[in-house]
């Protein structure tokens, strides 16, 4: 009886002893993500994936749980961003910080100042600091890519894009679109609307409405979960598709693989994975690191069609939609071109 | 003024309200899969627990005593002021304005800068006082309703394409303020900064109003008994307009402090709900000034250390935003625990 | 059966702070009329509240037909036979009779139906049986106060009441409805019905009553047989004191000059409907004129308007040669008017302030108590309030005692204290001594006689005939919002005064044919 008391006090008092012993070695990673938090099936997710994906990776390696390596929280308001960013890197638990949208840059501005010793890391936007690596990816490709798809599939010539806000991050992604679609397609129109709101999918259906209306049968944008409601729209009706954005939305909205034909690929997921990883490695600095086709990565942009991975560029598409193969020739030649620098897009 | 029996016994019962309210709320963590000792460690920790802690409460709790003094100050004259929330977005853009555009001295610049944030939140209380006041509209509705506007357009205001739009971000905000016209932070590298000093120098400000002054004896006199408070001289339409329009100034005050001392700027939407809890804090604090202090320190508490529980993934923040409406739940309703009381005495 | 209905023995209650009953024995005998009698606070109506279950009290024995009763509500009270008729009435306005007298005991047709012809039916039976005339269908709001008693009284009849508590039921009736309630209870005792009548009032507790109990600070002093005593006795059993029981009029020796001069003033009341209808008089320094009239002929409507709180439609008034027509209350206090208001609880004191604030309502805004805008003197607002409670014999343990928790009279002569340390030249006094007891109600009275002495012009409004007979340089009667008559005391008499207060005028009101 003596003993097995023995050995209970022994595991309760050795149990934590030995996970704490653990949980010190392995490098912990705070993921801020940005207002909306997961479940927008784009941004948030990919990001999150990726975090995970290198957790995976450093778990295995210390022999820990994912859960013990990483941390994330899901900010409610823009207000929340400098409070948690203070929070994480007060703590000085975490080897890294990764900040999710480009509407944490003005706190971090002030945050990593003050914590010299933290590494942190913004998607999206830049901040300048000796602690801070920005990461930033050439959204106009997959937009350029997108494009090509647009304009090689539609009956009517006429396209559309449909903004969240106009701002020079998403005109980026309207001029790659535009320059892509008229690349392919010398006769075609691309039709512009702005939602104004990134969480209005209502409006996004009524504004894509408009646009199908006027002749577009092919809509693309980048209008965070406003875009949703251009896949609503193109259900009313035979013969109007929509093109999916930063991640395969075939994939992430099943229940409209009907209707997008492909998706542009912003490979948040493999930056994120790939700026923890450079910490692990010993590799990570601080600066601004575009990802890309056209960058040293040569990864971090790219699009989901079809239904066999080509390369790291194109890639296979949950899609129901049928894509003829001269498409997805185009699609080739079109990033070799990027890549090679022979096609230049203005964003 | 309450006598120390009664105020013993308010705060008992506010004791017991926390209680039942924690006690429940863990019932609901337990029910949900979650470690309730692991979420009420890190609510603690995350509230109190450190210097930082500490920081995200009394950064919290800032706009809070704000909001809550502009309720109760209101309430006092037999008002409901539920438009805290559009009166404080208000102030913070035209302190966001001037604190940018114009060039004064430091602390001048300062002052200027929350005294136009309060008189245009003021402004904003002043239409629903007159609509009272002159048309009879009630002021539950067009508080409310007038907030609604001030926030919608706050948000055209610093979009994209609107006028106080910074180009340097993407994100809906302001440009920076100059820093002149800045709060300094008095707890670094926390958020909390001079603005804190500002929101208690005011509860002072209010509780001498109401108490010691003959404009806030008229004003509670006709908040507690109109027909007494005109058989003593007092022109009550008046009173009616001025309390709205204190209630406006308090929360843009509320709105000048976030701009100045927290966020720097203006940021489209940076209220979590701050106007909303003044009512809980006003109503939590008994309408009196110096316990509206206590009572935004209690929900900046639940709401710095909701943030903790999150981050350390002990449960969702919905999990800390359900214990936090527990919590105002049974304060605000002690009349359910008297009742419980009076209950079990029979 | 036993001998007593009711049966109290050692009853004590206590409030935070007072000892509202302290030992009191109590027995009411089966088919009497029983007087309780006290000053305000004495303890009587806490008294009747236990007895009913409003109140569970702190020590004592309660029998009811001869078996005790323990932390009983008000509802057991009712089974037991007992229903209390409280002074201020707990009827909904807008339903009719019958709803009322029906709440919580609908008689239902096949269990879910409301039955009102049932219930109307059993209304008029109990009616005619005890003399109490009611038309169930008219709605509580259109009747008179005497009338909404009369619902009351048949309303705990309906319920089974054996015992009928009736707190101070005489202080909202005329003369006439007065004499009503009396027949009545003498038809109810004939019935065999046992009545306790809560009152302060000598003369109608010696006429109406078999025995009375006099009760004072919470104890009984003694119970007597009302044909045995007389007013002078049951008085000095309330105050513990010889009372000086009637305040003698003096003639004024000032000059006699026009203070307030009103002329042709309409004003209309709260339903927009025309109530003052060119009322002129002027009221001169050194008098009271006493303003008499049946409720509702607009009395009140003119005290609102002599004090700025009700607008006139047409007319004017002026002070000293000072125009205040259109003029707010504000502006009517500044030129020195004094008003008692007749609703003390609404209008004359804010029931959640403290003692120290409700003694400067109306002057909170002028030396000593407000020295700049942003300065009020503490302790002058607390030496003024000292003094009045002093002075005015305001009972109260200290100047932080929120009003509400004063007794009715006590809030008075706060009122009253309050009212007449502002020195004012005119003093509108709207029912002063209503719901007193004797001795407040005497003080008041020479408190009145004493301000005019120093000059000051007095308008007396009052229910209480013998009242304004009492102290009143000149009589106005009010009828149908005009002054029908304006009298000398000295030359008049009550049958006079009511004559013209019922009709108008004084051969009509008689009868006589000429």
């Amino acid at each position: 009886m003596k003993r097995w008391v023995a050995v209970v006090i022994a595991a309760l008092v050795l149990v934590p002893l030995v996970a704490s012993v653990g949980v010190a070695q392995a490098p912990k990673i705070g993921l801020i993500l940005a207002t909306g938090g997961l479940g927008d099936r784009s941004f948030n997710d990919q990001s999150f994936k990726g975090a995970d994906d290198a957790a995976a990776v450093i778990a295995a390696q210390y022999g820990v749980t994912v859960e013990d390596v990483l941390d994330y929280v899901e900010p409610a308001d823009i207000a929340e961003y400098e409070g948690f960013q203070l929070q994480f890197a007060d703590s000085g638990e975490y080897a890294i910080i990764v900040c999710i949208g480009f509407d944490q840059a003005a706190p971090l501005e002030i945050v990593a100042p003050q914590y010299p010793d933290q590494k942190f890391v913004i998607v999206d936007m830049v901040v300048i600091g000796d602690n801070v690596a920005s990461v930033v990816t050439n959204d106009w490709e997959e937009a350029f890519l997108c494009g090509v798809v647009a304009g090689m599939m539609t009956e009517t010539n006429v396209v559309g894009f449909e903004g969240g806000m106009e701002i020079p991050l998403i005109i980026g992604f309207m001029n790659g679109y535009t320059q892509g679609a008229q690349w392919a397609n010398p006769d075609v129109d691309v039709l512009v609307r702005y939602v104004g709101e990134w969480a209005n999918p209502t409006l996004g259906a009524e504004l894509a409405r408009e646009m199908y209306n006027a002749g577009a049968d092919i809509i693309y944008g980048a209008a965070g979960k406003s875009h949703l409601g251009v896949f609503a729209a193109a259900e009313e009706n035979d013969g109007w598709y929509a093109l999916g954005t930063d991640v395969d939305q075939a994939a992430t909205a099943p229940e409209h693989a009907d209707v997008i034909i492909a998706s542009g690929l912003k490979r948040v997921d493999l930056a994120v994975e790939s700026e923890i990883m450079k910490m692990v490695n010993g590799t990570w600095a601080a600066g601004i690191f575009s990802y890309g086709i056209l960058t040293d990565f040569g990864f971090g942009t790219g699009i989901a069609v079809g239904n066999l991975d080509v390369n790291q560029y194109i890639t296979k598409s949950e899609s129901e939609v049928e894509v003829p193969c001269e498409v997805i020739l185009k699609l080739i030649e079109a990033a070799n071109g990027i890549a090679d620098g022979t096609i230049v897009i203005e964003p | 003024m309450l006598k120390r029996s009664t105020l013993l016994r308010e705060m008992g019962i506010t004791l017991l309200s926390i209680t039942l309210a924690f006690g429940i709320g863990a019932f609901i963590i337990w029910a949900a899969g979650f470690s309730v000792s692991a979420v009420f460690i890190n609510l603690w920790k995350g509230a109190f627990g450190g210097k930082l802690a500490i920081g995200q409460t009394l950064t919290k709790a800032t706009p809070i005593i704000f909001t809550s003094l502009s309720f109760l100050i209101a309430f006092r004259c037999g008002l409901f002021n539920i438009g805290a929330e559009g009166q404080m977005y208000i102030g913070a853009m035209v302190a966001a304005v001037v604190g940018a555009h114009l060039h004064l001295p430091i602390v001048l610049h300062v002052v200027a800068c929350l005294a136009a944030g309060g008189l245009a939140g003021a402004f904003w209380g002043w239409i629903p006082g007159y609509l009272k006041a002159q048309r009879g509209v009630n002021e539950f509705v067009s508080t409310m309703m007038l907030s609604y506007v001030a926030i919608g357009f706050s948000d055209y205001l610093v979009a994209p394409r609107g006028p106080l739009h910074d180009d340097k971000y993407w994100a809906n905000q302001t440009v920076r303020i100059a820093a002149t016209a800045a709060l300094p932070r008095i707890l670094k590298p926390t958020q909390v900064s001079m603005a804190l000093a500002v929101a208690i120098f005011f509860a002072l400000l209010v509780w001498y109003y109401l108490f010691r002054t003959p404009a806030g004896y008229e004003l509670r006199s006709v908040g507690l008994s109109p027909p007494a408070a005109e058989y003593g001289g007092i022109r009550i339409k008046r009173k009616l307009i001025l309390a709205l329009s204190l209630a406006g100034l308090l929360a843009g005050l509320a709105g000048s402090g976030e701009v100045l001392g927290t966020h720097f700027r203006f940021i489209g939407r940076f209220s979590p709900g701050y106007g909303w809890d003044g009512i809980a804090g006003g109503l939590i604090a008994r309408a009196h000034p110096i316990g509206a202090i206590f009572a935004a320190l209690l929900m900046g508490a639940l709401r710095a250390g909701g943030m903790q529980v999150q981050r350390s993934g002990a449960a969702p923040g919905d999990i800390a935003a359900v214990l936090q409406g527990l919590v105002i739940f049974f304060i605000i309703a002690p009349t359910l625990v008297r009742t419980l009381i009076r209950w079990r005495r029979r | 059966m036993p001998e007593f209905a009711v049966e109290m023995r050692g009853i004590v209650k206590r409030f935070p702070g007072v000892v509202a009953n302290d030992g009191i024995d109590f027995a009411l005998q089966r088919g009497e009329i029983h007087g309780l009698l006290g000053e305000n606070g004495a303890g009587k109506t806490v008294l009747m509240s236990v007895l009913y279950g409003l109140y569970r009290p702190n020590a004592g024995e309660i029998f009811i037909n001869g078996t005790p009763h323990k932390h009983y509500s008000p509802a057991t009270a009712i089974g037991l036979g007992i229903g209390m008729v409280h002074q201020h009435f707990m009827l909904v306005p807008r339903l009719t009779v019958a709803e009322n007298i029906m709440l919580g005991q609908e008689p239902t047709k096949s269990g879910v139906l409301l039955d009102r012809d049932a219930a109307v039916q059993r209304i008029e039976e109990f009616s005619r049986q005890y003399g109490l005339p009611i038309d169930p269908n008219a709605r509580v709001n259109q009747l008179p106060v005497g009338a909404q008693q009369r619902v009351e009284i048949i309303k705990a009849l309906y319920r089974g009441a054996d015992t009928l508590i009736l707190d101070e039921p005489t202080s909202v009736l005329t003369e006439q409805e007065v004499e009503h309630l009396k027949a009545a209870l003498m038809k109810l005792k004939e019935e065999g019905k046992s009545t306790v009548l809560i009152t302060h009032k000598l003369r109608e507790a010696i006429g109406m009553c078999d025995r009375i109990t006099v009760l004072r600070k919470g104890t009984v002093v003694g119970t007597v047989n009302a044909n045995e005593t007389d007013e002078r006795e049951l008085a000095e059993m309330m105050v513990g004191r010889d009372v000086v029981f009637t305040v003698r009029r003096s003639q004024a020796t000032g000059e006699p000059e026009i203070a307030l001069q009103a002329k042709d003033i309409e004003a209309c009341d709260d339903r927009g409907l025309l109530t003052l209808k060119g009322v002129s008089f002027d009221l001169r320094k050194y008098e009271i004129l006493g303003i008499a009239g049946v409720q509702g002929n607009g009395q009140a409507e003119l005290a609102e308007v002599l004090t700025g709180l009700r607008p006139l439609r047409s007319g004017s008034i002026s002070l000293d040669g000072l125009n205040l027509t259109g003029k707010t209350a504000r502006d009517f206090i500044a030129a020195g008017i004094s008003h008692i208001p007749a609703d003390r609880q609404l209008r004359g004191l804010v029931m959640n302030f403290s003692l120290r604030e409700n003694a400067i309502l109306g002057q909170h805004r002028v030396r000593p108590f407000t020295l700049s805008r942003f300065w009020q003197s503490q302790r002058a607002i607390t030496n003024h309030t000292r003094r009045i409670i002093e002075a005015f014999g305001v009972q109260a343990p200290n100047t932080t005692t929120l009003a509400q928790n004063l007794s009715g009279g006590n809030q008075q002569r706060l009122i009253v204290g309050r009212e007449f340390s502002k020195e004012p030249c005119v003093i509108i006094a709207s029912q002063p001594t209503r719901g007193l007891d004797v001795g407040g109600i005497e003080y008041v009275r020479e408190q009145l006689l004493k301000m005019r002495d120093q000059g000051a012009a007095v308008l007396l409004i009052s229910m209480d005939l013998d009242e304004i007979l009492m102290v009143s340089d000149r009589i106005a009667v009010m009828y149908d919002g005009q002054i029908v008559a304006i009298k000398d005391p000295e030359e008049t008499n009550r049958r006079e005064l009511g004559e013209l207060m019922l009709s108008g005028s004084p051969s009509h009101a008689a009868g006589y044919k000429s």
